[in-house]
């Protein structure tokens, strides 16, 4: 995979095609090549004794390319529907792919979906996957005990991992007493329990707050870069995403728009905007005018111009056009385009690309 | 925070992971008993009342030998459904809470799971029948208490044939995602096909076969046999019901557990694993 290009045509990264190579080849751990997940209705004769959840077929995923070496994380960026959770599932062997070839560490997630889940820890979204009047040993001990770890193991990992997520003065609190940002660290303690080399965390910052949240997703870049994980995120809060300076797969109606890293998404996408402040709201009227003349997009707020710029790093053209009226310019700053501008006109492109060709 | 990591477990032979899978979900049953202790109290008591019904109905029709009979027939029926009901109410609660996706992502065979998640309550099914004769014999029932020992294995080898239910039942809330209409037929069928209250022999010939696939009537009958001091006449010998019981366990069982398994691939396949 040719990570950080974008193909027009179709909004994905053209994969090898040549199906999954083997685990260490290239440290890639997680290799998928062109996965699709069609959900069908059920059968007639299922309907006889219960209501089908859809009427017609649903693409969730279609042709998903993606590769995940050890060490990367790669974060799934995508609206509701956009087949993240879907993905997700297909890695842990909660359902299985249409068409297409996906392999964790050389084995294959639909015939050897037992060894993988023996080396992925799976973090839901939902807090309903606790026992929540069980305490934090008893959940983290029963789900120890399916992963094939001892008693005496347990005893010793158990505390370990709690304290690992902040929790070590909860081990015997029954989890329905737990806020919802420490159910969400037991979750990743759950996933952490057995010592996995890839960890699936479906929105693991859902529901803690942003310092709590500051702090796991540190300790998942500290595991990450440590153990050499491979690590697949999900989330809606795209200052994190950044903050994790990892690889991003934009997905949207269950194709891939965009994968490589951020930087080379702003790179080719961000067109930041600058902002003048001015002596005067006069001043920054004759400002503006000048520009507009020039063909620049500006809006005026008060003392300030805000003008967008032609390219990436236009600020000395626009500044430049300004002629003898730059000495009535008090202050300069560039805005970045937020992250959520970005993809979303990542996003626009693609759409207005497929628009064109159909 | 700190960072502390193991490194991965290694492969498990399937006996090694059959035992720490039962292990797993019998402790996390008793934590749940831990959890409600009163149910478990009141499930108890609940269980006094038919053994008084049967007891006043036998004192009013003056027959002491009606009670024990009723009684034995009662405690296997009630034991059997504590077990029936456990699974499939345990597994339809595991699948709309949310907790039956941790379950299925852990690394053990999936046909283990509704065996695992029933073996705490078959034991306490059997319990449970072992305190309602235990309470009729304090009502003044008689039994031969030699013949305990082996009634046990019956009820065991019951039990076991139940759970081979249990995991049909389980197939189709894995599908269907009720499993309240498998049962409830079942056991209302079972408790008059299985003769808990009078000898099969009185079901019309017609309708007697149907009792020779329900385990309840085997089972029935043999801890009538062997624990009455004055057993009803005929029947089969209990060796040969526990010989019947145990080809029917290794069958339904086998089957049970391949039609579990295709229904969870079915329900992986359409997406309905959780939904």
């Amino acid at each position: 995979m040719r990570k950080g290009v974008i193909e027009p045509a179709a909004g994905i990264v053209a994969g090898s095609g040549s199906g999954p190579p083997p685990a260490d080849a290239a440290g890639e751990v997680i290799v998928l090549s062109g996965m699709t997940k069609v959900y069908e209705p059920t059968p007639g004769w299922m309907r006889v004794l219960a209501r089908t959840h859809i009427k017609s077929s649903v693409v969730a995923l279609d042709g998903v390319d993606l590769t995940v070496r050890a060490g990367e994380i790669c974060a799934i960026v995508g609206p509701n529907g956009a087949g993240k959770t879907t993905l997700f599932r297909i890695l842990v062997g909660l359902t299985t792919a249409t068409s297409g070839t996906g392999a964790i560490a050389g084995l294959d997630v639909g015939r050897d979906s037992e060894q993988i889940r023996q080396i992925v820890g799976w973090m839901p979204s939902e807090d309903r996957s606790l026992l929540m009047r069980a305490t934090c040993r008893e959940n983290l001990h029963l789900h120890g005990r399916l992963q094939g770890m001892s008693r005496a193991a347990l005893r010793a990992r158990i505390p370990e991992v709690l304290a690992t997520v902040d929790l070590a003065g909860h081990v015997d609190t029954v989890v329905a007493g737990l806020s919802a940002g420490m159910k969400a660290r037991l979750r990743l303690a759950r996933a952490l329990l057995p010592g996995p080399r890839v960890l699936i965390l479906d929105e693991p910052t859902g529901a803690v707050d942003p310092i709590a949240a500051h702090g796991l997703l540190n300790l998942i870049t500290a595991l990450v870069r440590r153990e050499r994980l491979a690590v697949l995120i999900s989330s809606h809060r795209l200052e994190e995403i950044e903050a994790l300076r990892s690889q991003a797969l934009l997905m949207d109606k269950g194709r891939v728009r965009y994968f490589g890293d951020l930087d080379r998404l702003r790179e080719e996408w961000e067109r930041p905007r600058l902002e003048l402040v001015l002596d005067s709201p006069g001043a920054a009227n004759r400002v503006a005018a000048d520009l507009v003349a020039q063909g620049v997009e500006t809006t005026v707020d008060g003392c300030s111009v805000r003008c967008g710029l032609r390219t990436r790093d236009g600020a000395g053209a626009v500044l430049a056009a300004l002629g003898p009226t730059i000495r009535e310019v008090r202050h300069v700053r560039e805005i970045p385009m937020p992250l959520r501008d970005l993809i979303a006109r990542a996003y626009l492109r693609d759409a207005n690309v497929e628009g064109g060709q159909t | 925070m700190t960072v502390t990591y193991t490194p991965a477990i290694g492969r498990r032979s399937l006996w090694r992971k059959s035992v720490e899978t039962c292990a797993a979900y019998i402790r996390i049953d008793l934590v749940e008993e831990r959890m409600f202790p009163a149910t478990t109290i009141l499930r108890y008591a609940a269980v006094v009342f038919p053994v008084l019904l049967y007891f006043f109905q036998g004192t009013f029709l003056h027959a002491r030998d009606t009670f024990v009979f009723m009684l034995l027939g009662a405690s296997v029926t009630a034991g059997f459904q504590d077990a029936l009901t456990a699974l499939t109410n345990r597994l339809q609660f595991a699948q709309e809470r949310g907790t039956l996706e941790t379950y299925l992502v852990e690394p053990v065979p999936w046909a283990l799971i509704p065996i695992a998640m029933n073996l705490w309550r078959s034991f306490t099914g059997t319990v449970m029948a072992c305190f309602m004769v235990a309470f009729g014999c304090l009502l003044g029932a008689h039994i031969d208490w030699r013949s305990i020992p082996l009634a046990l294995v019956v009820f065991a080898v019951g039990i076991v044939a139940c759970n081979a239910i249990g995991t049909l039942a389980a197939s189709f809330i894995i599908l269907f995602k009720r499993g309240e209409p498998v049962i409830m037929l079942y056991s209302l069928a079972a408790a008059v096909l299985g003769g808990t209250l009078f000898p099969i022999s009185v079901l019309p010939p017609w309708i007697r076969w149907v009792s020779y696939l329900v385990p309840h009537s085997y089972v029935i009958s043999a801890e009538r046999r062997l624990l009455m001091v004055d057993p009803p006449a005929g029947g089969l010998s209990p060796w040969a019901s526990i010989a019947i019981l145990v080809v029917f366990c290794v069958v339904v069982l086998t089957v049970g557990l391949i039609v579990f398994d295709r229904s969870l691939k079915l329900a992986r396949r359409l997406g309905i694993l959780s939904i």
